[in-house]
């Protein structure tokens, strides 16, 4: 349509005008709201009286009347005719459909209400370039706006069809379209979130159409699945998704938490309440044998692949392993779409096994230009965590235990009862976990554009501090930017999104959950009376030392993509996705001097990890639809090319004389590498989707991949992948329609397929050397890091998926189900082989296999919708199963202690505890060889799962008037570690406990299931072995927890008004409240009673759009 | 006109579609990636002299920094020490060698000894075939490295038949054939470790100048004194005697330090190899894992039995030497105390012993006495009494016999050899003298103790192992 302007096409208006117009617009853009105001020029009542005139002059004399300006192509109204006008004080709508009907012109007002663009519709020759070239030759044009009925815009690439043929078009950016067809054809107008509607031709050659917008249901739910698009009704696969609306509820740093409890199939669990820790997430079970990395999900934001694993390699710091996912702004995304099943993971081939997570951030959306500010404050305050012994308690313990032992207390085994003030009582919990942590965030976003073209731009700032004592916090800065266009004609269309997050972590280097376990509510004071730390003469270590150990991390991630799309004939479309991802992360873990018992003349130390994740993705697509029959034909083809970078370099920096230089390597007077690390990463593949949706009934998705990657030998870097997902909607067949009456949507589905995985790390197929760890006659040896193996290929996971869905009541009630049967086989682990080759296993495919099944159910339900009041609910339920099908030679392998066939893989060989010995008070377990001593291989018999038999979660959101109410109950039913697998302590010696074990052996005879208090050696070696080998350290860790509730109230327009904003909108926020649950230990989620539990966090905040 | 536009427009798309297809291609060579740039993949490890090298001193490093020979707590010299009469445990980890009733299931025993131990083996397999099939290393490097791989393939070997019997052979890098190997027979080891060694020999050079004089790594010299103790093990007296004396008699290179205390340094006059200290800022590991860390604390993990600090003659400058004492609650502990360096940070001054002069006279006098040499058989043992300020052995023996003179080598070797190596411990087994002296002090000794079981998961690895060593 652009065409249309620039064939010698003018503006009626000075060059200063157009020069005012632009700045005008430029101020439009940013500062001014216009409401609608088309309606206001067209009523401007005129009056004209005009006798034979030029057909322009009459033009002019219209545009001076009314203020207006006309736009249009001279070629194109070159009327000859002499022309009358005579209008008193009419509309000037009334004026120009009497003028200018006659003369087939349609006009149409801009959207700054200063111009009004003139067209004449003629027949005219077609174009060689128009699109319709293949049509018969007696069709003839048709014209005209496709427009939303509700707000009467145009709307901008909604598809036209002749129906029946290839043919076809979609609208510019006004909504305009041009098509050729002949009379008694009919032409389909569709788009996305419309119903689409058809209009037969008979003589007119102008055909305005006003799409109805489709009212809630599930057709309105376009799903992202990666490499295309697809309304959720027409799935074949299983695909999970929340949205922005979802996250926005939610004050979490890190995306993932924001999938906690809403989705089925999808568990996931925070590793530590610690800001800027990882988060483990499964998605349908474990499917590797090889730990945690080998499970980790493919993680796609905007296109571009992100690597979830760490490159910290920092031991024994205070996170678990902070999470790249960090690095990604929870405000910035619009969606998250986790793909499961085989038909929708299968077009990703060998990265494909345990599911993709798809990370969609906010677009710019068309219109006004809107301003949206949305800022909240509140607090985080200490979780579950254990209740600690006080001094008397404390005290009667360890006499008790020399009493037990029969053992006097020295000053060196009780300094704590000889030498420090008994009287003296410091609630450490409260002392170290007590704190409030202050959470602010803000956020900013600027969109709008024209239909042309969109943009958004967005920033955001997030600082929390820490529960500990201390000036510890976790900062994150971030913009985050998107603009998209697409041509007149609709033919190309560019979208580019570039973000940039910055986050700092800045905590101590212990986590002083672990450090209240390992101090006696009696200890000395911190301070001694100069101020300076006390260290009672080396009788204890002072907790407020270790606050002086630091712990940082700083990473900076820059995503950046371009969809780029050009449609080359109707229906075919060719496109290019291109990525690139830096992250840089510095993490330093610094013992400074003071932090130090002086007594003992240390010395500081640093160890600073520095590395770097680079990825860049290009993606050529070709994309194909038509219509065949009663049905639509959807075909895509695409490559990839992707290399991934991985360097990290380590470093130990020791023996620093004062605490000035600590961040400066060159000070030490020991510099050692680790961890030094370099790695190349690259992938190639062709993939391709062949989809037939026949008449809205069946639905045949084929996908399929042919993937080479870097990480396999020579002979099998290539591979196959594909699967196939069919529905049936059969609520769309008659008979159905008329035999169940409430039945508003039915459909089933299935998907067989096989995907892979390719994570194994890179080179592992190479017989490589590495140097020695240290020198050896000045220099550096090498060592041969394995065996040589070329032949080792992808796991293989293969997927059977079967579900149902079906709404009653016009969707109001909607229940699916599906039930999952996966195997994932050729397991990827070291072939274990007798030491004399030299190493204890090769990397090799094994015929190993796991299952992993699953009933998936979700049931989401508006259970009442009135004028002012709705409430709508939904709950998710996942049953998962889990089992190690078969493992040739697992009695030789590494495995041999800790999986067993026919169990899954989530067990623990145990000793049997027998209990606390009622004449002894010591644990007890099953001596299995009964030859007089435990083994940790023969006696270890006793399995016990530590497994999760059912998770989900139950949401609940209500709404009366301006008031909304939402809350997130999440369940998990599972077995778990509890606090004796955490706390290495036997009660009874210089240490703390949880109240728990006041409930201790006392006296012969005494039953019960805590052991007698005791320092001796008897004593902490039974303990010992019932913390780390018994079978009691599992137990049961289900709960419910009110995960999330968030409560907002949107102001009067009255208000907002005033300060000429569109909504405004409080609201508050909280995260983890309460919990029910039986749980021996800290929190059922992190299992660890030594580390910082999920905080209780409440926020409130404002969101104002202008 | 618009014809041959219409053309155009198809030639592009055509084009276009051409330019997708190509695009779509999958290239291997895309996939392809290269070498790693932390790693060095095996055929750029042997593809110059320096890189070569390195793939040797690899192994030394190796050998000391974990596994039987480090001198850790898991190394042969401890842990055949405290299953022999030498040391008393501290340990829980030791308890089972302590009490000789060691599982098959032993971690220990399978890290430290028999995986470690072929793990060396397969590095110096790697080493020999690395620069059999380079064409880029040179002729003398190449001699060199064959050298010394084979020398410490034929010492891994030692050990390992000594301390398990009949053990595998492993003489080929290819897993393949590695992983079915069976049980050799101990004499066929021997006779391989006797090539290998014989070979060594020849490759090697005669002095240190190739290691930049520092005895760290091994010459002829070694082969040969690793030579007179292969001998002397399978009572080729002749033999052990020659090549005993060959290093004996290279008195440029080997002389008997006339201090004790100045035995363990580094590149002592008395020694023939030591493995050079390879952790940062640390002297040996026997130094770090024998001698206690502070005035009260007890020996970490062993410390010397009477038996031992027993049998020092009055006077003997070895028991002041190279044993230390420390008191806890009353009661005198004794713990080795040849390497003295044991604080972290302090100069390097202290190499760990491999193979040293006093031995070689002891191999002699031994292969003397089972000549019936006595006089020079009590030659040689003069010669390490007068070292340790004792009178000489032919006064206490004026009738010398077999037997007493095998009595005063035996005690001889105990003084001077105790905490290195497992003498003791294959000594009493050679001597067959285990249950004379262990059954008394030992709960639950037998015979059999004196192999260690084969790992029971290489066992279930590799079934050609079996049978299991009588006993477990």
């Amino acid at each position: 349509m652009k065409k249309w302007f620039t064939d010698k096409g003018y503006y009626a208006g000075s060059k200063e005008y157009l020069i005012f117009r632009k700045i005008t617009m430029l101020i439009v853009f940013i500062f001014v709201i216009y409401g609608n105001m088309n309606a206001q020029l067209l009523d401007k009542k005129i009056t004209v009286k005009l006798t034979n005139v030029s057909f322009q002059d009459a033009l002019k004399e219209i545009e001076n009347a009314a203020k207006v300006r006309f736009v249009y192509s001279e070629d194109q109204l070159n009327i000859k005719d002499k022309v009358s006008v005579d209008v008193n004080d009419k509309t000037l709508k009334e004026t120009l459909d009497t003028f200018l009907k006659p003369y087939n012109i349609s006009y149409r007002i801009h959207e700054n209400e200063l111009s009004i663009t003139l067209r004449r519709h003629v027949q005219k020759s077609r174009s060689i370039l128009d699109p319709g070239i293949n049509n018969l030759t007696d069709d003839s044009q048709i014209e005209g706006k496709v427009t939303a009925s509700k707000t009467q815009e145009g709307l901008a690439g909604a598809n036209i069809i002749v129906k029946g043929s290839i043919n076809g078009t979609t609208t510019d950016s006004d909504g305009m379209y041009r098509i050729f067809a002949r009379p008694g054809d009919v032409l389909i107008f569709s788009f996305i979130g419309f119903t689409q509607s058809e209009v037969v031709i008979n003589n007119q050659t102008l055909i305005d159409v006003s799409l109805v917008e489709d009212v809630k249901s599930l057709d309105e739910v376009v799903i992202n699945a990666g490499y295309y698009q697809i309304d959720s009704k027409d799935q074949t696969g299983n695909i999970s998704r929340i949205t922005s609306k979802e996250i926005a509820t939610q004050p979490v740093i890190n995306p993932l938490q924001a999938l906690q409890g809403r989705m089925a199939g999808v568990h996931v669990s925070q590793l530590t309440g610690i800001p800027g820790d990882g988060f483990s997430i499964q998605i349908r079970g474990v499917n590797s044998i090889r730990g945690s990395a080998a499970n980790e999900p493919l993680y796609i934001i905007d296109g571009v692949p992100f690597s979830s694993t760490t490159l910290f390699a920092v031991g024994g710091s205070i996170t678990k392993g902070p999470s790249p996912l960090n690095s990604i702004n929870p405000s910035d995304i619009e969606s998250i779409e986790v793909l499961k099943d085989a038909d929708a993971t299968a077009i990703y081939g060998s990265r494909g096994a345990n599911g993709v997570v798809l990370i969609t951030t906010k677009k710019g959306k068309g219109g006004k230009t809107q301003a949206d500010i949305n800022v909240y404050t509140g607090i985080g305050t200490m979780g579950n965590q254990m209740s600690l012994l006080n001094t008397s308690n404390y005290l009667q313990m360890r006499r008790e235990a020399f009493r037990n032992d029969g053992v006097a207390p020295t000053i060196a085994n009780a300094p704590d009862l000889l030498l420090w003030d008994t009287t003296r009582y410091t609630d450490w919990r409260k002392t170290l976990l007590g704190g409030s942590a202050h959470i602010t965030n803000a956020q900013a976003t600027i969109s709008g554009g024209n239909s042309n073209t969109q943009f958004l731009v967005g920033a955001g700032f997030f600082r929390q501090t820490t529960v500990f004592p201390g000036d510890y916090n976790y900062q994150k800065g971030s913009v985050h930017f998107n603009l998209s266009h697409t041509t007149e004609n609709g033919k190309f269309s560019a979208n580019v999104s570039n973000s940039i997050v910055i986050d700092n972590n800045n905590l101590p280097s212990v986590d002083f959950t672990s450090l209240m376990f390992n101090l006696a509510p009696n200890s000395p004071s911190v301070y001694d009376a100069t101020g300076n730390l006390n260290w009672e003469n080396g009788t204890w270590s002072n907790p407020y030392g270790d606050m002086k150990r630091r712990y940082t991390t700083s990473s900076k991630n820059l995503i950046t993509n371009a969809n780029l799309s050009y449609q080359l004939l109707p229906g075919l479309k060719l496109k290019g996705n291109l990525g690139y991802n830096t992250i840089t992360s510095d993490e330093k873990n610094i013992v400074p001097i003071a932090a130090q018992n002086p007594a003992n003349n240390p010395l500081g130390s640093t160890i600073s990890t520095r590395g770097s994740i680079t990825t860049w993705i290009a993606e050529p697509q070709l994309d194909y639809e038509r219509s065949i029959g009663k049905g639509k034909l959807n075909m895509l083809l695409g490559g990839t090319f992707q290399q991934t970078v991985r360097d990290r370099q380590g470093f130990f920096a020791f023996g620093y004389i004062n605490d000035t230089q600590l961040e400066n390597l060159a000070a030490a007077s020991s510099l050692n590498t680790f961890g030094i690390d370099y790695s190349e990463y690259k992938y190639n593949a062709i993939f391709g989707r062949v989809n037939y949706n026949w008449d809205g009934k069946y639905l045949v998705n084929i996908t399929g991949r042919r993937d080479g990657s870097s990480r396999f030998g020579p002979n099998k870097r290539f591979a196959n992948f594909g699967a196939i997902g069919a529905a049936w909607i059969f609520s769309n067949e008659l008979f159905v329609k008329n035999f169940i009456p409430g039945l508003s949507f039915g459909k089933l589905r299935t998907s067989y397929g096989v995907t892979g995985s390719d994570q194994i790390g890179d080179y592992q197929y190479l017989d490589t050397y590495s140097p020695t760890t240290g020198n050896y006659q000045g220099g550096k040896g090498l060592i041969p890091n394995r065996l040589l193996n070329p032949d080792f290929g992808w796991e293989e996971n293969q997927k059977l998926e079967a579900g149902i869905e079906l709404g009653f009541f016009n969707d109001r009630l909607f229940i699916s189900a599906s039930y999952y049967h996966n195997r994932s086989s050729n397991q990827l682990v070291g072939y274990s082989l007798p030491a004399t080759t030299g190493f204890s296993s090769i990397q090799s495919n094994l015929p190993a296999t796991i299952q992993n099944t699953g009933l998936e159910i979700v049931v989401s339900n508006v259970t009442i919708r009135r004028k002012s009041f709705t409430w709508s609910s939904s709950i998710n339920l996942t049953i998962p199963r889990n089992r190690l099908i078969s493992y040739p030679n697992i009695e030789g392998s590494p495995y041999a202690n800790t999986y067993t066939v026919d169990k899954s893989l989530f067990i623990q060989k145990k000793y049997r505890s027998l209990g606390v010995n009622s004449q002894t008070g010591l644990y007890t377990f099953e001596d299995v060889d009964n030859n007089g001593s435990l083994s940790s291989t023969i006696d270890t018999q006793f399995i016990k799962e530590k497994a999760i038999d059912f998770f989900g979660g139950i949401q609940n959101s209500f709404s009366w008037q301006r008031f909304e109410l939402q809350f997130l109950f999440q369940f998990v039913k599972q077995t778990g570690q509890n606090y004796l697998s955490t706390l290495i302590n036997a009660p009874g010696t210089l240490a703390n406990q949880p109240t728990l074990v006041l409930n201790r052996w006392q006296r012969i005879g005494d039953i019960t299931d805590i052991q007698k208090f005791s320092q001796s050696n008897s004593g902490i070696i039974a303990y010992g072995t019932a913390s780390v080998f018994g079978d009691a350290v599992i137990s049961d860790a289900s709960y419910v927890r009110l995960q999330n509730v968030s409560f907002s109230y949107s102001l009067p327009l009255s208000i907002s008004d005033k300060i000429r904003s569109e909504k405004i909108r409080l609201y508050c926020q909280g995260q983890n409240l309460f919990m029910f649950t039986d749980f021996a230990g800290a929190d059922p989620e992190t299992q660890n009673a030594v580390v910082l539990s999920p905080l209780r966090l409440l926020t409130f905040g404002a969101q104002i759009t202008f | 006109m618009k014809r041959s536009k219409n053309i155009l427009i198809r030639f592009n798309y055509r084009f276009l579609s051409y330019a997708f297809l190509f695009l779509l291609l999958s290239c291997e060579s895309f996939v392809d990636i290269g070498p790693p740039k932390t790693q060095s993949v095996s055929s750029s490890v042997y593809a110059d002299d320096v890189a070569a090298l390195a793939a040797m001193r690899g192994v030394y490093h190796e050998m000391q920094k974990a596994g039987f020979a480090s001198g850790q707590s898991s190394s042969v010299t401890v842990l055949t020490g405290t299953s022999s009469d030498e040391f008393r445990s501290f340990n829980i980890t030791l308890n089972e060698f302590f009490n000789n009733s060691i599982l098959s299931s032993n971690q220990i025993l399978n890290s430290a000894l028999w995986s470690s131990g072929y793990k060396i083996i397969y590095y110096c397999n790697s080493v020999l075939d690395g620069v059999a099939t380079s064409s880029s290393v040179s002729l003398a490097a190449r001699k060199q490295l064959e050298g010394e791989a084979k020398f410490i393939r034929a010492f891994t070997h030692f050990y390992l038949t000594n301390l398990f019997g009949d053990v595998p052979l492993v003489v080929t890098s290819d897993y393949r054939v590695n992983a079915v190997s069976v049980r050799n027979l101990q004499a066929d080891v021997y006779s391989q470790i006797i090539k290998d060694l014989t070979e060594a020999q020849a490759l090697l050079t005669n002095d240190y100048q190739f290691s930049g004089n520092e005895r760290v790594r091994v010459n002829s010299f070694a082969a040969s004194a690793l030579l007179a103790r292969a001998y002397l093990y399978t009572n080729n007296w002749e033999k052990a005697e020659s090549y005993a004396t060959s290093v004996i008699n290279s008195t440029a290179l080997y002389r008997i330090v006339n201090d004790p205390a100045g035995v363990f340094l580094k590149n002592s006059n008395e020694a023939i190899w030591q493995l050079m200290p390879v952790v940062t800022s640390q002297n040996t590991n026997e130094a770090q894992y024998f001698v206690p860390l502070s005035v009260s604390s007890l020996p970490g993990f062993v410390s010397l039995t009477d038996n031992i600090v027993n049998s020092f003659e009055p006077g003997d400058k070895r028991k002041t030497n190279w044993t230390g004492n420390q008191t806890v609650s009353g009661t005198t502990f004794y713990y080795p105390f040849k390497y003295k360096a044991y604080r972290a940070g302090s100069p390097l001054t202290e190499y760990s012993m491999v193979l040293r002069l006093a031995e070689q006279y002891l191999i002699r006098a031994e292969a003397r006495t089972k000549q019936n040499k006595f006089s020079d058989a009590m030659t040689d043992i003069d010669i390490i009494r007068t070292r340790a300020g004792l009178g000489s052995i032919q006064v206490k023996i004026p009738s010398p016999s077999m037997d007493n003179v095998m009595t005063a080598i035996e005690q001889e070797r105990n003084a001077e050899l105790f905490s290195e190596w497992g003498h003791r411990w294959f000594d009493l087994k050679r001597w067959n003298r285990a249950d004379a002296v262990l059954r008394p002090i030992k709960i639950g000794w037998s015979q059999e103790d004196m192999l260690y079981p084969i790992p029971q998961i290489e066992l279930t690895n590799n079934p050609n192992l079996k049978p299991q060593n009588p006993g477990y």
